[in-house]
């Protein structure tokens, strides 16, 4: 693989160990008793993964984001729903403050996050639909040097986790032509009015907490916010979007270890002496299919990370990799159920968490619907 | 404090059975095959990594090998080494333990003084343990096998040792070679920033030529004094006996078993 190197194989085998030796228990944890892994994300942190690619300045790695992806393609090899977190610990937020935050804003919040003992969360999403922002409801009003917001979020991933979140809110009438009226808000999660609410039971991603936020006469001050005043699609733009390649890594090593399972456990499975594996030639073609559009799908992956290296705008081919990936994900999973036979759909298998953790990323944080009918407009 | 760490690239243990040994050469055809830091010279680094903590110090990592083992002692500096040497030339090549441990010493030598030699207390593939007690020979020092515990006391280093009836403590004056039992620690997980770094810290390639006084006949394949004998291929298939008879019968009959087991 072209974009292998020395260095490249240690970064692997080091986020292999960190997988083996905390993803795979806190995994575990998330999935039989909801528990977010926050030990584990900071052991990330201490590491140094979480910063891989922040600038040495802010305490990062300077690395580029391929090595960001192996490490992500390593961590969802045991778990899809441990690699968005760690995704939505570094390149989600942390990207968005090197890359839109005021130089206090990056002092502030993103040495701390690369340690790994700061987290954040980004709220956009309101019971009228996240891309429905003309009805949002959460709004923000200036009142001297304060800026007061009202309203609420739903379905915000490390609900209650978080210690600071990155709060979108209507700060004059939304314009559709010009995209305006939305600011960016930073708001500590223990300031006083920011409440929790009730946490999600959902099929997949367990132990993300995932839940309602509500504002309730919270006041920040005048210059906590990320970009201008009225404009919260430039970070979304410059930052949010292209950084959706994260998908990419986090679907291909979930998809990588299914498959590999898979072939394990069909090379290994006799029946009157005979491994399936060897008895069954549509196992073989439907297995080497499979293989076939797992390679394309890494080749695609790393081709976009190296794409991002080079400073080119990749929103649109990571919104393609949200997509495809979930897609291949889920049929990979689903096809590799069917293959283990009935111990497929056994929790303790360890392949039908990757199913439903599939069906989680076409629509969490970014329905694929709706993000490509924005492709439409970066495409064409 | 100036830490050795010798530190041998082995076949991924992950990959064993894919493993095969030539039956023509006798040795281990390795092709395709990814290569690792021995398991237990990860504990001799974290070790080291420990004392320099705890007392300051410099760590140097040696191997013997390849080319290709650069990569491994990349990894030891990505772990925390501070300087790597690695001995490569075809005239040390097939080397058995003897000439492996005469070798290494001959670069302990050229590369120290050191205060402690460190290194694990017997490799995946070759898993002899004689070569940390060898150099010890070769160098005329103290040496220790099998340690669960190293420090240092100011002057001497302390290690500790189990026994069948409990634990003995040792004190070797130092320069000692000590190799550890990989029970003796848990090796942390390595830092991604460390990685990034490890390709600005000094790395050597050293060959026989660089060390002068290497006396030639102890090296290589022709300096080893033993060589490979026959190779006998284990067959295992699986049968299954069913016992019959009471408790105390069929236990008796397990018991027999074992014993013919043990005599053959
Ligand atoms: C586990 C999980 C974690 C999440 N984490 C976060 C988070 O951290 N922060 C956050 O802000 N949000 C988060 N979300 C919300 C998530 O982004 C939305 O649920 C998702 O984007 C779909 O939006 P919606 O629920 O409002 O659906 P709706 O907008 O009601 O959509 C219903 C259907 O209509 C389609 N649709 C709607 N509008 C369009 C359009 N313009 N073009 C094409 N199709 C359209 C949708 O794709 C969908 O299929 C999370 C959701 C989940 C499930
Ligand atoms: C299958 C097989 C069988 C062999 N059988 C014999 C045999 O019967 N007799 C014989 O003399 N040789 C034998 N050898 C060769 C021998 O094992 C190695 O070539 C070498 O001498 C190291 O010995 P070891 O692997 O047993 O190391 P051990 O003595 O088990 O290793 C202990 C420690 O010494 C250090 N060390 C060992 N080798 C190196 C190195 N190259 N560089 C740096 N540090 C090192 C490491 O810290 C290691 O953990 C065999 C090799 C193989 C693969």
């Amino acid at each position: 693989m072209w974009w292998m190197n020395e260095e490249r194989q240690m970064i692997v085998a080091a986020a292999k160990e960190f997988a083996e030796q905390e993803v795979a228990p806190a995994a575990k944890l998330m999935e039989e008793e909801e528990k977010y892994p926050r030990e584990a994300i900071r052991k990330l942190g201490e590491l140094g993964m979480l910063g891989l690619t922040i600038k040495e300045e802010y305490g990062g790695a300077g690395a580029d984001y391929i090595n960001y992806g192996l490490m992500i393609e390593e961590v969802s090899k045991v778990s899809h729903g441990f690699g968005l977190l760690a995704y939505l610990a570094s390149e989600l937020t942390l990207g968005l403050i090197e890359k839109m935050g005021t130089p206090e804003q990056v002092g502030e919040l993103i040495k701390k996050g690369v340690s790994g003992e700061k987290l954040y969360g980004i709220c956009f999403t309101e019971p009228c639909g996240v891309g429905n922002v003309a009805e949002y409801e959460t709004n923000a009003v200036l009142d001297g040097d304060e800026w007061v917001i009202n309203g609420g979020k739903i379905l915000i991933t490390n609900c209650g986790v978080a210690d600071t979140y990155f709060v979108v809110a209507k700060t004059s009438e939304y314009d559709p032509a010009t995209l305006r009226g939305l600011t960016y808000f930073v708001v500590p999660a223990d300031t006083p009015g920011v409440k929790f609410g009730h946490i999600e039971n959902k099929m997949g991603w367990h132990g993300s907490s995932t839940g309602q936020i509500y504002f309730d006469d919270v006041r920040i001050p005048k210059d906590a916010i990320i970009g201008e005043v009225d404009n919260a699609w430039l970070p979304l733009n410059v930052a949010l979007l292209p950084m959706f390649a994260t998908y990419g890594p986090m679907n291909l090593g979930s998809m990588e270890a299914v498959w590999e399972k898979t072939m394990f456990f069909l090379k290994n499975r006799i029946q009157q002496g005979v491994s399936l594996w060897d008895a069954h030639e549509s196992i073989r073609i439907d297995m080497i299919e499979m293989w076939g559009k797992i390679d394309n799908y890494r080749s695609a992956v790393y081709s976009a990370l190296e794409d991002e290296n080079r400073g080119e705008n990749i929103s649109a081919k990571s919104i393609a990799l949200k997509k495809e990936g979930a897609d291949l994900l889920e049929y990979v999973s689903s096809k590799c159920i069917e293959l283990h036979g009935g111990m497929g759909t056994v929790y303790e298998t360890g392949i039908e968490r990757f199913y439903r953790d599939a069906k989680m990323g076409t629509v969490g944080c970014g329905s694929n619907r709706t993000l490509m009918n924005n492709m439409v407009g970066v495409v064409f | 404090m100036r830490i050795a760490v010798c530190v041998k690239s082995v076949p991924d243990p992950d990959y064993y059975d894919q493993i095969i040994i030539d039956p023509v050469n006798k040795t281990l055809k390795r092709a395709g095959i990814p290569a690792v830091i021995n398991a237990s010279d990860k504990h001799a680094i974290e070790a080291a990594l420990q004392l320099k903590e705890k007392h300051g110090g410099e760590i140097t990592v040696i191997s013997m090998g390849p080319p290709a083992v650069e990569q491994q002692l990349r990894e030891a500096l990505a772990m925390g080494a501070d300087e790597a040497f690695l001995l490569s030339d075809r005239k040390v090549g097939g080397a058995d333990t003897l000439a492996t441990s005469y070798a290494l010493s001959k670069v302990i030598e050229k590369t120290g003084p050191y205060d402690l030699i460190l290194a694990g207390n017997e490799s995946a593939d070759g898993a002899t343990s004689h070569v940390p007690s060898q150099i010890g020979e070769w160098l005329g020092m103290g040496s220790l096998c099998s340690a669960l515990s190293v420090d240092m006391d100011g002057v001497n280093f302390i290690a500790t040792k189990k026994f069948e009836n409990g634990t003995a403590q040792f004190c070797l004056s130092s320069p000692c070679v000590i190799a550890v039992n990989q029970r003796i620690n848990k090796v942390r997980l390595t830092n991604m920033m460390a990685i990034l770094k490890a390709k600005k810290k000094p790395l050597t390639v050293l060959s026989a030529a660089d060390l002068p006084d290497l006396d030639e006949q102890y090296i290589g394949l022709s300096g080893s004094p033993t060589q490979n004998g026959e190779l006998h291929m284990v067959e295992s298939t699986k049968s299954c006996t069913m016992l019959e008879g009471t408790e105390e019968e069929t236990a008796a009959m397990i018991y027999d078993k074992i014993k013919q087991f043990i005599r053959e």
